[in-house]
Order: structure tokens, then sequence, then C-alpha cells
């Protein structure tokens, strides 16, 4: 095998950059091979920009705009493809961009670019009508898992606080009811000026009040409320129509915000606000009982006690009206993560309802000597929880994984969502989309999702979601490329975390550009040098290409490929804990293979579905295969005690016993589709029965 | 199957009636013992209980044969036709009476010899029925002459040295005819994708042909031994657009292919396999218009006014009437 040249090896091992054929990376803007073409990412269809409007959970562009142009003539389809471009790109530039913006800016492109605009203006205006009226747009930037978060946590909050708000609307008005009735037959609703206001001015002319009220005050008042239920009732009143947890109409209390950008914040708003989050939920309990008439002083006034505040809390049904209590979300921001950590695993082992997002933009946390990828102080331990959904996901990832996302805030329990965002500040303005891409493809920022209400065993709650060929150490792809002959080549190229890496401009001092003429079989891939067990005498090297699509040949250092190293292990326990890697393909070979043929006996398998303990038969004894009863009644007709037809008119063995074994054996002889698996006699006086076993045996 | 919008049938729904297997059973069969047959008729009214379809808006149609003595089995309505002549009939009572749910059982004679020209317009017309080949490669009834299935070789009553011609295969027969939309082909002895098979055609919008080989166990009892006792000799087809596979038949049948029924091309190189015999959906298209649809049909076109009428008209033609008969002299 050929060895490398000494100088790359020379600086894959110690970093010595000497040597003519070893250039500089730094400043050349070269990419790996792999993301080369996806340089100018908005130019190409992808899942982003995001269609975020209120009402509707979160939904990419190619989506909105594939589904305005099913079934649409070709034209208007061909055009609201140029426009989605021009949207993309304006959410590109803006980052954040309102659609009738975009819109705005859209049309005055196309007017702009003369020519074929004929039909463009319909178009255009056909298109915005297909989407959403007050929608944003939002492209994959540092902000957008906060803002995607945001908008769902939105979108499930409003339907429950609609939910809790209707309840408390209903039951106050209720109450209310039961007041007003009240007033309405007390004495001081029946003098005469009352009796006269509410009956309006229109008649105040035909009555005469005074003899009216005197005539009421002489009729006996029955019932009434009484005192205390009524100061219970305005007192539940005050406390329905006080709360701040959710928006009513009409209603003058500001309601509290449950958006937070730091988790002690958020918690210390939680316990302040814990007495009167279970003032209302007591309030509700009895506003209930009153509203209905159930409520019994005797048995009610010891449970609600102001002392038991936690007895209403088991009343029926009152666990459904606290799951609509609004949930907390809370956005951090990777900077701040080691101090905030603390407090959120504090909330998440209390069970509170938490949404909590941990955004990274720099997944590295030392750059010398050896490149550290940061270690996450929340998502493992929040794993460790058990009762915690986790959620960790590149930000290109999270259109994709948009059912995952709704999933967590839908739950009542605390949620953590780990995401890197791509922001990175030495990406050298490659789009976040790429960098978060590439961290998930190299496996540096791995995927998954565990929800604790998937399932009860871990292999249901834990799943690799969002991950390409979770099977693979990494993801790989072919390259297409053109030689100096102008030979079209292809060869399969790994994406591992050395690639990642290198687009890191802190790591320009790992890479050094290979003269062409210094190119050589032994310089290997880096995904080579990391699956083989003896590297000597090779160095990685990895095709990057330049702004003009040249590809350049590049050697890393060895600090790289210790930093890969380190993430090909931790991948390998996330496979593990998903059922990937060693032990998911000899799953899947099961499942996927060909079940063995049978054995060259004529009788085949039987059928599973019927008899899960198929394999497991006894031979010894009868049994009849009624699946592949092909119902010609033959056996019936030998002993229709013995067989006898199912609800489907498919023969069944309903009794061995009800005939000799000599039937059974006629019976097994005679069915077409040899069903009847005659076993062993049950009376072993019967005679004949030598001859009779023989016969069986031939049948089995 | 039906369309409601006559308000008889409206109030007749109204009484939402579950109908039972014993329901649809009719005469005792008199086919041989272990006859194929006994699995299509079983099969058939699994769907119809399945399908809770009306007995009294059901009607099965067939030609002469073995296979035709179907509709005696069946406590529906149904008309035992003259040779050859299911297909245009079943056509007729399509036409007239497009409230009933039309079938068909023919055998390989039947439909494949004298009543071949039927076959080929009944598929090219596309009418809503679903038809039933029962394909056993022998005429049964007059035991034993080569049918235009049997094998080539087969020595028969009227082939004693071997049938001389290759059998025709009436799959590809089908599917080379113009607006074909549905064939399928079903094996008597795996009852369960038989069933699932029917079922589907019954739900096809259009006319369904699915033949099914069947057994005769007293003419040729050793055809389809190798098939029924190993099964490497059947492929079950599969797709998301046609039939799943059970697990526990998946068990059996090592041998399966996945087969979108889109594709017309693709379908008729399966169809030309005989070994292992194809069992499912070769070919649905979903899509082919219904002759029905195109002409003015439907209840109501044949009051016994206008039959009277119409009736009148032809009688007047041959008609002597004695004044104008004078005048005439």
């Amino acid at each position: 095998m050929q060895v490398a040249h000494l100088d790359e090896l020379a600086f894959h091992l110690i970093g010595r950059r000497a040597g003519e054929s070893l250039g500089a990376v730094a400043g050349r803007s070269l990419l790996p091979v792999a993301l080369a073409p996806y340089r100018d990412i908005a130019a190409l269809r992808h899942d982003f920009p995001l269609l975020l409007a209120p009402g509707r959970p979160a939904q990419s562009l190619a989506a909105a705009v594939d589904a305005a142009s099913a079934g649409a003539d070709d034209r208007f389809a061909g055009q609201a493809r140029h426009l989605e471009k021009a949207l993309r790109r304006l959410a590109a530039e803006h980052g954040e961009i309102s659609l009738d913006e975009a819109f705005r800016l859209a049309a005055a492109q196309a007017d702009n670019a003369a020519g074929d605009a004929e039909g463009m203006a319909d178009s255009l205006a056909r298109l915005r009508a297909a989407l959403p009226a007050s929608a944003v747009l939002a492209d994959c930037t540092r902000g957008l898992a906060g803002r995607l978060l945001a908008h769902e946590w939105e979108e499930a909050r409003h339907v429950r606080a609609g939910r809790l708000a209707a309840l408390i609307g209903s039951l106050a008005r209720r109450l209310d009811d039961i007041l007003k009735a009240d007033y309405a037959a007390s004495s001081e609703a029946l003098t005469a000026e009352r009796l006269c206001a509410s009956m309006g001015a229109a008649q105040q002319d035909d009555f005469d009040f005074d003899t009216m009220a005197r005539l009421l005050a002489r009729v006996p008042r029955k019932g009434g409320l009484g005192e205390r239920r009524k100061q219970r009732i305005s007192g539940l009143l005050d406390v329905l129509r006080r709360q701040r947890f959710v928006a009513i109409s009409g209603s003058a209390a500001e309601p509290y915000g449950f958006v937070f950008d730091s988790a002690a914040v958020a918690l210390e708003a939680w316990q302040t606000r814990r007495p009167e989050a279970l003032a209302l939920a007591r309030a509700l309990a009895m506003a209930r009982l009153e509203a209905n008439g159930d409520y019994d002083e005797a048995r009610h006034d010891a449970l609600f006690a102001a002392g038991s505040a936690s007895a209403p809390l088991n009343a029926p049904g009152m666990q459904a009206v606290l799951r609509d209590f609004p949930d907390y979300l809370v956005l951090l921001d990777g900077t701040e993560l080691a101090a905030q950590a603390p407090v959120v695993l504090q909330a998440f082992g209390a069970g509170l309802p938490f949404k909590v997002l941990a955004r990274h933009d720099d997944l590295l946390e030392s750059t010398a000597p050896v490149p550290t990828f940061a270690v996450d102080p929340l998502a493992m331990t929040a794993l460790s929880l058990g009762e915690v959904f986790v959620m960790q996901a590149g930000a290109s990832q999270l259109a994709a994984l948009g059912p995952d996302l709704r999933a967590g805030l839908a739950g009542r329990g605390p949620a953590l969502y780990t995401v890197f965002s791509g922001a990175g500040p030495e990406t050298g303005g490659l789009s976040p989309y790429l960098v978060s891409a590439a961290a998930v493809e190299s496996r540096a920022f791995p995927s998954f999702v565990y929800d604790p209400q998937a399932g009860t065993a871990w292999a249901e709650r834990f799943r690799l979601a969002g991950n390409p060929q979770p099977e693979a150490p990494w993801a790989e792809h072919t390259l297409e490329w053109q030689d100096a002959a102008f030979h079209r080549q292809s060869v399969r190229q790994d994406f591992t975390a050395v690639e990642f890496l290198a687009l890191d401009a802190r790591m320009a001092g790992e890479l050094a550009g290979i003269a062409p003429q210094a190119w050589n079989d032994a310089q290997v891939s880096p995904g080579e040098m990391l699956a083989a067990p003896a590297t000597e005498g090779r160095v990685p090297a990895l095709p990057m290409a330049d702004a003009e699509g040249q590809v350049h040949r590049v050697v890393a250092g060895a600090a790289l490929l210790a930093a890969a190293r380190g993430c090909q292990a931790r991948w390998k326990l996330l496979q593990a804990l998903g059922g990937a890697g060693a032990a998911r393909p000899a799953a899947e070979a099961l499942v996927a293979a060909p079940a063995p043929a049978p054995e060259p006996e004529p009788a085949p398998a039987p059928a599973a579905a019927e008899a899960p303990a198929a394999e497991a038969r006894d031979p010894d004894v009868s049994w009849l295969d009624t699946p592949r009863c092909s119902s010609c009644g033959e056996c019936l007709n030998i002993n229709a005690k013995m067989f006898v037809y199912d609800a489907n008119g498919q023969a069944t063995l309903a009794d061995p016993a009800a005939g000799s074994f000599r039937q059974m054996v006629e019976a097994a002889e005679g069915c077409p589709v040899a069903a009847i698996h005659p076993g062993k006699p049950l009376d072993a006086k019967e005679s004949g029965l030598e001859d009779l076993l023989k016969r069986a045996e031939a049948l089995r | 199957m039906n369309d409601f919008t006559d308000p008889t049938e409206c109030l007749l729904r109204l009484h939402d009636e579950q109908f039972a297997l014993e329901d649809y059973q009719g005469g005792v069969p008199r086919w041989c013992a272990g006859c194929g047959d006994n699995a299509i008729l079983s099969a058939v009214q699994r769907l119809c209980r399945d399908e809770n379809l009306r007995p009294e808006k059901t009607v099965f149609v067939s030609g002469i044969g073995c296979s035709s003595r179907f509709p005696h089995y069946m406590k529906t309505y149904g008309l035992h036709g003259i040779h050859g002549r299911a297909l245009p009939l079943a056509e007729g009572i399509r036409m007239t009476r497009p409230d009933l749910d039309v079938f068909v059982n023919t055998g390989d004679g039947d439909c494949c010899s004298i009543g071949a020209a039927h076959w080929i317009h009944a598929i090219r017309y596309n009418m809503r029925m679903v038809v039933m080949l029962h394909d056993n490669r022998i005429y049964g009834l007059t035991k034993k002459q080569a049918s235009p299935t049997s094998p080539i070789g087969l020595k028969s009553n009227t082939t004693p040295r071997g049938s001389w011609l290759d059998a025709l295969n009436p799959l590809t027969v089908t599917l080379g005819v113009q607006n074909v939309s549905f064939v399928a082909q079903a094996v008597d002895w795996i009852p369960e994708q038989l069933y699932a098979i029917l079922q589907a055609a019954y739900h096809h919008k259009g006319l369904a042909f699915v033949r099914i080989l069947q057994r005769c166990t007293e003419w040729l009892p050793k055809l389809f031994d190798e098939a029924v006792r190993d099964p490497a000799h059947v492929q079950l087809l599969h797709h998301e657009r046609g039939l799943s596979i059970s697990p526990a038949l998946a068990k059996i049948y090592p041998n399966r292919l996945e087969h979108d029924p889109r594709d017309i091309n693709r379908a008729r190189e399966i169809a030309s396999e005989t070994d292992p015999i194809p069992v499912g959906i070769l070919y649905h298209n979903p899509d082919v218009p219904c002759y029905e649809d195109l002409r003015h049909h439907g209840l109501g076109q044949h009051t016994p006014e206008r039959i009277r009428a119409g009736l009148e008209a032809e009688f007047d033609k041959f008609t002597i009437h004695p004044h104008t008969a004078a005048a005439a002299e």
C-alpha cells in the first residue's frame, strides 16, 4: 500500500505545516463537497421557510404552495413555483417577514421583470388567496426554534384556554343567575320603584306599582337563598371574575403572561400564582356543585375548608379542568444553560408543566488542543427523569418533526426541546439551515424524541426520529463530479463529524489543502479512517469545493479525527438506546426476510393468526386448519358432530371425541386441501388402529 | 353499488337489516365431493353477509356448466341463462335495473369458448358487475372434454391422444381488451385471498373480472396438486393499492411480489406466468367509464305502459285490419 507523503503525515499527526504541497484553507470559502450543491440554499426548494398562521400548525411554504396548486392548471402551478422561489428569497433576506409584505415585494419584483408577466398578477392574487390571511414567513434563523415553539405553544394553549374560559364563563353566568333570581324575589326588588324600573318605560302608566308592591309584600316568601349561601356564591363569583389565568371577554383582569426567558423567573411566577390557581380550582369545583344545586353544607364545608387546599383537586372532573390551565413556556439561550439548568431540573423533577427550549448556537465548548463538543447539561438528565418529554433536533429538522414537537406541547407534563440553531459565530455566513442539517447528518448533534406518553416501554418512548440513515454510523451520500478529462465520476462520500467541523472557521488551523500533484492513495476519507482498525501510514483527506465548484483535497489534523471518534461513540450509545445499530438490522431482517419455506412434507406450516403457538403445536393432538378450509363439506358428510361450520362457512374441529379415529383419518384423507391433522387416537382400544395410525402418519 | 335516489329504496333502507350466512344459502350444492366451487360459494356468501347485501336486491347470472349451477345455491335472485350468454343477460339486467348488485358465474367453456365474443365486448362495455370465471380447465358437466383452457397434451374424451393446442390464457386476453378496468386471479384453495379478491372486485366500479382457478376433483384431480401441496408454486401479489397479506398467510407463502395494480404492462407480464401461479389483483383502474353511465338507463324506462305500447307497435306491423283489407280488394 502506498504510504502518505511525509509532509501530510506530519501535518496530520503534529500539525507541522511544511513543504510546498500544503496550503492554507482559511479565506478560500471551502465547503465539504456534500454541501457544495446547496451553497445557495434559498434557490432550492426545501422545507423552509415556514408559514406561521394563527389557528393552524406551522407548515412549510413548499407544502402550502403544493396544496394551493394541486389540480390547478399548468400555468398557475408553474407561476406559483416561481413566486414561491421569490418568497423564499425574501424570507432568507429578512429572516422573518409577514406574508402580506412578502407578496407586496414579490409583486414589485414581478412587475420589474418585464416580458413573461402575462397572467402573473392573476396567479399572484390566486396564490395569495390560497394562503392564510395573516401569516408570517419564518426562515431557518437563529430565532426560528423559539419562534416556532412559541407559535405551536400558543396554538395548544389557545385550545385549552378556550375550554377553560368557556367553563369559567358558564359557571359564572349560572351563579349570577342564582343570585339574580334570589334578588328578584327579595323585598328590596319588590318596592314600587324597583318594580317600575324592571317593567320598562313603556308600561309605566298602565300599572299602579304601589298597589302591586303592597300586594306582593303580603305574599309570604318561601325559601330564599340564605345568607351563608348568598355570601358563598358571591365569594365564588368574585374568584371566578378576578382570575388571571385565561382571558375572558369583558373581564377587567389582565391575564398573566406565560412566556419567560428565564427559568428562575418562571418558577417564581409559578410559585406566587400557585395559591391563586388552587383557589380558582377550588372555586370551580364548588361553583359546579352550587350551580347544580348539589352543594351540601354538612358534607362540603369541611371538604372545601381553606386548610385542605388539595381536596377539591380530587373531585370528579377536576383533573380535566386542571389540565386546561396554561403551561409555562421558557425560552433559553445556550449561553445561559449552565446557570439555568438546576432550576429547570427542579421544575422538571416536580413535574411542573414547563415547556423549555434550550437553544444552542455553538456546539463547540473548546477548540484547543482538541475540539470538544459541549455537553448539554439538560437533555440527558431530563431523559433520566423518565417522565419528561425530550426532543433533540437541529433547527433544519423542526419542520419535519412538527408532529413530534406538537405531541410534547399537547401533553400536560414537562417538556424539553434541545435545538441546535446552526447560527454559530464562525460558519462564514453559511445558512443556519445547512449548518444544523450538517450537524444532524454527521451525528455531531443527532436528533431524537423521547415521549413518555407513547407507551410504557423504553422502546415505545424513544425514537431516533429525524436522523438520515439511522442504521449507519453517519450519513452517506453519492457524489458526482467531473474530472480533468470531463468524465463523470461518482463516489460514495461519508459525512462524518470531521466534515462538520471543517465548516467551522476556528478549525482552519487543523486543515491544509494538498496540491493536486501530491494526491495519492494513502489519503483516504475520514469515514474510512474512523472505520478502519489500523490507520498507520494513511492520512484523512476530505474533498472540499470552493465557491466556483472546483474540488480540492484537504488533509485534516488528528484533533478533528479524535473529536469525530467521540461523536461516533455517543451516536453508538444512542443507537443502542433507540434499538438501532447492531440490534436493529437483525430485527428488521427477521421482519423483512421471507419466512423459510416449509419442509418438503405436504402439510404446510399452520396459520399463525388463528394459532399464535403454531410451532409449539403438539403433533399428537388432532386439529383443523380452518383458514385453509375450502368449504367442500366432505368432513361434515363423514361426521357432522365432529366437524362443524363456523360463522364463515368454514369447517372447524368441534369435538374430536364425537366420532372414531377412523372417521378422523378418513376425513383427513378426503380433505382436498389437507387441512385436517388427525393426531393420535383418543380411544386406544379402537379396532384396526394399527392400520389407521399408519395412514395418519402418512398425512403428517 | 346501489344509488339511493328512489324513495322506496330510501324507505327500505330505514330498515337496516343484518343478514346471516343462512340468509344467502339456497339448495344444498350438488357439486362433486371436494369440488372447488364450494370454496367460491362459501366466499361469495361471506361477502354478501359482510357487505350486508339484501337478497332481493342481488342477482346471480350464469350460463351453462357445473359453475353455472351457482344461482341455485344462492337464496337471492338468480338467472340460469343459456350457454355462453351469461354476460349479455347480466348487462341487460344492469341496464334496466341499476339498483341491483349483479354477479356473473361462468365457466371456462361458457366464457372462453361459446361465449367468447360476449366476453370481449362485456370487458369493453365495462358495466358494473363482478364476473367470476370458474376455471377448472376441463368440461366437467359433460364428463371430461378439453376446454379452451385445458393444458396442452391433456388426454380427454375429445382429445384421446392429448390436446394439440396451447391453453388460452383468460387473463392476458382480458388485459388486452380496450376499457379493461379490473383483473384479478384467485385460487379456490386459499379461501382468505379468494374472499379478499372478491371483496375488492365487489367494490370496484366497473366490470371486475376474477379468474378463479378451481380444482375438478372428479376429472382432473391431479392438475393443481403441486400448487396445493407446495406453497412455492403460488405467488401472492400485494401492494398498498391492492391487497395486503396477513401475517398468517405470509408465513405459509414465502413467494410474494409487490405489484402496483395501476401498471398494466407489468400486469400483462405477470398474467403470462403460469408457475408460480400469480394470486391477487393484477390490474385495477377505477377511472375507466362505465357504459351505463354513458347511456340513458335506469328505473322507469320500462314501465308496463311503455312495454305494452312497444309491443302493440310491433304487433301492429303484422295485423291485418278487416276494413283496409277489404278496401284493398
